[in-house]
């Protein structure tokens, strides 16, 4: 039974200083969820040499985007940028090298993958991976790194900042992307279903963008310029 | 406030089950719902907006990634509000605040009031102050349950699974967190 005391702390609730919630649901960048499944032995393998990087990647992606800085970069597709309050600790030794897949000539590079592949006028080497859907293209450009792949509406990159990275939105030609630059990061990948992460020292100054039906990101630019330089010069 | 009824819950069987496997579109389904009741659970605790909005967006990765362990015939609602409301306590503890929730009358629950209502609009306006107030003074145990029930619109079954407790705790905690509310409002009135 409601009696006046009750109706009179409804009432309260009703008008209790209470700001208007945000829309989580429209801008929330949710982890990929691990899998309860048993890996099989030459899967296993593979995870038992990554299993301390997966679990720091499990516990970072469980930090959500923060209130000032969600950069679900312009639409970008096939990338997310997500700032957390500090990044976690990469056990040494821990962190998996970057695999770029399989080693091709240059000239393989624009048609190796299930997409038309854009070429940087001056690349040293050309790698195609399959461990996305579409294939992943890597080419090496001096110490820089381009790897391209189809945009999707499931992020295949998931790049953790902490609030030291200055992130940049820009535009690359008509396209939309981010910079990132100054401070630590971390990228993550999904791939087969599971999580990889890749260390901090490798990823560099970072640009992402999208292009047509394409996500390109640079890693290890000098500079946003030097950068900018290197993706109008694909073709 | 989100005082959403029952039968929502049982529309939201049906985008739980695609949720845990793995429908994204179904759990941002699930999160337009229920987002606001968690957010203001958060916020209760917190007294801070900046500190609720982080700790209900926490609460909706948390709550996605532990959805392989809930089972689909359960309520969502109050799952959630119940992870929104421990990372808003461990937010609090983590900044040395003390304990009790945030109840603040909004300063513009008084609007387009004409002449003739603003008087006893005033007194009622002191009168949720008192009520306000009052509630403050309780333990946070009874200020839980009864901003549960009562400032979140939960029934007393999702208070339940909100706060961590059995129905009946819930039922014996709130009488008789009301009836030290009474012996408060009639020792000050």
């Amino acid at each position: 039974m409601t009696d006046e005391l009750e109706l009179r702390l409804r009432a309260l609730g009703a008008v209790l200083e209470v700001p208007a919630a945000p829309d989580f649901a429209a801008k929330i960048v949710l982890p990929p969820r691990r899998r309860d499944r048993r890996p099989s032995v030459a899967r296993r393998t593979l995870a038992l040499a990554a299993a301390a990087t997966l679990l720091v990647s499990a516990s970072a992606m469980a930090v959500p985007v923060t209130r000032n800085a969600v950069l679900d970069v312009l639409g970008l597709r096939g990338a997310r940028v997500v700032r957390v309050p500090s990044l976690p600790p990469i056990a040494p030794g821990a962190a998996a090298r970057l695999k770029l897949g399989q080693r091709i000539r240059l000239a393989q590079a624009r048609h190796a993958a299930a997409f038309t592949a854009l070429v940087p006028s001056h690349a040293d080497a050309a790698f195609v991976a399959h461990d996305v859907a579409g294939g992943r293209i890597s080419f090496l450009v001096g110490s820089d790194l381009v790897i391209e792949l189809r945009a999707s509406s499931r992020p295949y990159f998931m790049k953790l900042i902490d609030p030291r990275t200055h992130a940049k939105l820009l535009r690359v030609g008509a396209s939309p992307g981010v910079y990132l630059s100054g401070g630590l990061h971390e990228v993550l990948f999904e791939a087969g279903g599971s999580v990889r992460s890749e260390p901090v020292e490798l990823a560099g100054n970072v640009l992402l963008w999208q292009r047509g039906p394409l996500t390109l990101r640079i890693e290890g630019a000098r500079s946003l310029q030097a950068a900018l330089t290197l993706a109008r010069s694909l073709r | 406030m989100n005082s959403r009824p029952q039968d929502a819950e049982s529309g939201d069987a049906g985008l739980v089950v695609a949720a845990i496997a793995g429908d994204q579109g179904a759990y941002a389904q699930l999160l337009e719902r229920h987002q606001a009741v968690a957010f203001r659970a958060a916020y209760l605790v917190t007294g801070s907006r900046a500190e609720a909005e982080d700790a209900a967006q926490e609460a909706c990765v948390k709550a996605w990634l532990a959805l392989g362990r809930f089972r689909p015939e359960a309520p969502f609602r109050p799952w959630l509000v119940a992870i929104a409301m421990n990372e808003a306590r461990n937010r609090r503890r983590g900044s040395g605040r003390r304990a009790g929730l945030a109840l603040r009358v909004a300063t513009d629950s008084m609007q387009s009031l004409t002449a003739a209502s603003a008087e006893s609009e005033v007194l009622a306006a002191e009168e949720r102050e008192r009520l306000a107030a009052a509630v403050a003074a309780l333990s946070e145990a009874d200020q839980l349950v009864i901003a549960a029930r009562y400032f979140l619109g939960l029934s007393e079954a999702e208070a339940a699974t909100a706060l961590g407790l059995r129905r009946g705790t819930v039922k014996s905690r709130l009488s008789r967190a009301l009836e030290r509310l009474r012996i408060r409002l009639e020792e000050r009135p």
